[in-house]
């Protein structure tokens, strides 16, 4: 769950989220919940 | 530890203090606080949930609920920053040359991937039309007429409009009657829709994406 005023970090890595074929940047979330 | 997100790196490097990042075709938004090398760290301006249930990842916010069909993984719109993101993709190009029937399982979940079977079967199958999704620039649609050749020279290709910088030069075209909504125009922008509307043989105006990346109130505008 998300809260509105929580902070949240967006990390780059290298094998996250995109593709060759995509023409819009994605944010993978499967690892949302490992506080 | 804070809860975190992963992207590209493409994403770290286009946003600065302040932009917008919208999540799940808007339905979580978050604004960029600072950046530290690869880190950004944002503060979310929604309340939303983020839920796997039986193998589905989903997102939930405002009783709209929304299956994420790409797995653990939403697209972001990104408000007012450019990304540099190719509009005609190896998959695209490889789809108007050889298209075959084997990916149609992509038409079932959006309608921009609808577009992208359209583009799969376009020589080979005689189509009318592409609908070229985020086009960004008129070499975007260069490049399609490139991959169509000869044998696609009777393929009509529209333009599809879905950044907020081509929105902007949208504006910027019809300054005469809009002129009120012109404060946030770019120059560039208005050159880059100027080149498509020549290079294109029509102009679609897609309101899904655009309405994340601008006020949905502005879209009819826009229209």
């Amino acid at each position: 769950m998300l809260k509105a005023g929580q902070t949240l970090d967006i990390i780059a890595a290298p094998d996250a989220s995109f593709r060759g074929d995509d023409k819009q940047i994605s944010v993978d979330y499967k690892n949302l919940t490992k506080a | 530890m804070s809860h975190g997100l992963t992207w590209c790196s493409r994403g770290s490097k286009v946003v600065k203090p302040g932009s917008l990042i919208k999540i799940g075709d808007g339905l979580i938004v978050c604004k960029v606080e600072h950046i530290k090398e690869d880190r950004v760290t944002v503060t979310v301006t929604n309340t939303a949930e983020i839920g796997n249930s039986k193998g589905d990842h989903y997102i939930r916010c405002i009783g709209i609920h929304v299956l994420m069909y790409r797995g653990a993984t939403s697209g972001v719109n990104l408000p007012g920053s450019r990304v540099d993101l190719p509009s005609l993709t190896s998959r695209d190009e490889q789809d108007i040359r050889f298209g075959t029937a084997h990916s149609s399982g992509r038409c079932a979940h959006q309608f921009r991937v609808l577009i992208d079977c359209l583009q799969l079967a376009a020589v080979k199958h005689g189509l009318d039309f592409i609908a070229a999704s985020f086009t960004r620039k008129a070499e975007d649609i260069r490049a399609i007429r490139d991959v169509l050749g000869p044998e696609g020279k009777e393929i009509r290709i529209i333009a599809k409009i879905e950044s907020t910088n081509l929105m902007n030069s949208l504006f910027c075209s019809y300054a005469a009657v809009i002129r009120i909504l012109l404060s946030s125009a770019g120059q560039e922008g208005l050159d880059n829709f100027d080149s498509i509307l020549a290079e294109a043989d029509g102009i679609m105006v897609a309101r899904g994406d655009l309405g994340v990346e601008i006020p949905i109130q502005r879209v009819c505008m826009v229209r």
